[in-house]
């Protein structure tokens, strides 16, 4: 069985990044545990439920680098060579994810550990489910998308999002059919990232996975309906999205950006079968934290394709946290000629969702904050060196662009700032000769 | 506890004031497992009488 959850937990406690708790947790408490610390935390025995509770094994892009066996300034660059060398799945005919089968007139969602995470919730969430459906025309897909728990067999999940598996349900739906769909819980952190990566729909975000594992992602058909999840799963459960369309609540939900979302119309999702290892362990994924990591990478290897597409070159790109991973990017250039670097922010901030966008030169450490202050404070002068461009596609969650106002079935758009913080076209780069201290090979522990 | 009876103390609850479901499952952590609340919530979600306010929060209007 290809390496999965389980053995990524062992990497996490081998690297000490993953706080282990063995007492008894009230699963009431679930996540204000997992958010306490940076760190991976691992429940080992909650209350009322038979499956140990992992979260945080993505939260960062530490553990991100560490699934993919490479540095964090490594990880765009991985991902963008996986996405030219996909490699297909394979399918097995059994696997641990099979010992247990609970059909259909047994299926208990709350047997399943359904985590209420934040203060203002419409219910408790299933956030690490990673989802795959099929298309007749489109072949396989797969994504995330959240489900809120709704009665012993349905739950919700967010289809106002225009992702690929969203319009398989829109298409079912119009011909008065369930899309079937499969929700696996408890994959390795590499199918997690390759299911948010932003790949053209036809394209088949295992093949991704496969790509960075360097192997086929081992493939299981579902007992129930015609769908194929990775055979290291933990949790599946079969599932049918309802053709009852976009009518009944769902939400709210704190959000990827930080704030809480306001309730939704969603369809619904009717669990058929559920199947799970015998000493399965449940992944809780608490956004926004969680997804950060996920996130991060799929931007900016998004921001390298595009880049490199445009024959700049590029020597790291960075997403950062603080603007949840979506709205911003820098960028350092490899002696940018005159005009590259403002033509490389048009690039960049043609990227969805992107508002903010920065460029540097490589001597700027763009992972380090002053380093990217001190470029921006000392190579840029405002009305020269900054890109406005409106009316752009927006992301409707953001509160400033007052999608609430707008007319219904209108989308709103938003307005986008580059800044070129690249050494001014006319200034040498010695202008910015960098202090370095006299130091004839003096070792301070000489004189301790 | 029984499911059924605690289904109606929670619909009892939505009834007299709107409530987030993190304040549902506040109000009954001392005297209700948290499975068992589920459930009962699978019950009142079944019949359907479920309503958000403009905040999210849940209630159930009075005939």
């Amino acid at each position: 069985m290809q390496p999965g959850l389980r053995e990524f937990i062992q990497q996490l406690q081998a690297h000490d990044d993953l706080v282990v708790i063995e007492k008894r947790v009230d699963p009431r408490d679930i996540s204000a545990l997992i958010t306490s610390s940076t760190k991976a935390v691992l429940l080992q025995n909650v209350d009322e439920y038979e499956y140990p509770v992992i979260g945080g094994i993505a939260r960062d892009a530490d553990k991100v680098a560490l699934a993919l066996g490479c540095k964090p300034s490594e990880v765009a660059g991985k991902l963008l060579d996986a996405t030219q060398h996909l490699i297909p799945t394979v399918t097995v005919t059994d696997a641990p994810l099979k010992e247990v089968i609970i059909p259909e007139d047994q299926v208990d969602l709350t047997a399943i550990p359904q985590v209420l995470q934040h203060l203002k919730d419409g219910g408790p969430y299933i956030g690490s489910g990673v989802q795959f459906a099929n298309h007749p025309k489109w072949g396989r897909d797969a994504g995330m998308y959240r489900h809120m728990y709704r009665t012993v067999n349905t739950m919700g999940v967010d289809f106002n999002t225009p992702n690929d598996i969203r319009m398989f349900y829109s298409e079912a739906y119009e011909q008065g059919k369930p899309l079937e769909m499969a929700v696996a819980i408890g994959l390795h952190p590499i199918e997690m990232i390759a299911a948010t990566a932003p790949l053209p729909v036809g394209s088949f975000e295992m093949e991704l996975a496969g790509a960075l594992r360097g192997e086929p992602v081992e493939m299981i058909r579902c007992e129930t309906i015609d769908v194929e999840v990775p055979a290291n799963a933990e949790i599946v459960l079969e599932c049918e999205v309802l053709p009852t369309g976009w009518t009944t609540d769902e939400g709210r939900y704190g959000e990827f950006h930080g704030i809480f979302g306001d309730v939704k119309n969603n369809p619904v999702v009717r669990v058929k079968t559920i199947t799970h290892r015998k000493d399965a362990i449940f992944h809780s994924l608490i956004m926004p934290v969680e997804v950060y990591g996920l996130s991060a990478p799929c931007h900016e290897f998004q921001a390298l394709s595009i880049l490199k597409a445009a024959n700049f070159r590029p020597t790291a790109v960075r997403s950062p946290q603080g603007a949840c991973t979506a709205f911003e990017l820098l960028a350092s250039l490899d002696h940018p000629k005159p005009g590259e670097g403002k033509a490389a922010l048009l690039a960049l901030l043609s990227i969805f969702p992107v508002k903010f966008a920065q460029v540097f030169d490589d001597d700027v450490d763009i992972f380090d904050d002053d380093q990217v202050r001190w470029a921006r404070a000392l190579r840029v002068q405002a009305d020269k060196d900054t890109v406005i461009v409106t009316g752009v596609q927006a992301k409707h969650v953001d509160p400033s662009v007052r999608a609430s106002g707008l007319p219904k079935g209108q989308l709103p758009t938003t307005a986008k700032l580059g800044i070129d913080a690249t050494i001014p076209v006319g200034i040498p780069r010695e202008a910015y000769e960098r202090i370095s201290y006299y130091n004839p090979g003096v070792d301070p522990e000489d004189y301790l | 506890m029984s499911k059924i009876s605690l289904s109606e103390q929670v619909k009892t609850r939505l009834r007299e004031t709107p409530l987030f479901f993190s304040q549902i499952v506040d109000a009954f952590r001392d005297s209700a497992a948290y499975r068992e609340l589920l459930l009962a919530w699978s019950d009142i979600r079944e019949e359907n009488i479920l309503k958000r306010d403009r905040q999210g929060r849940y209630y159930i209007e009075t005939v």
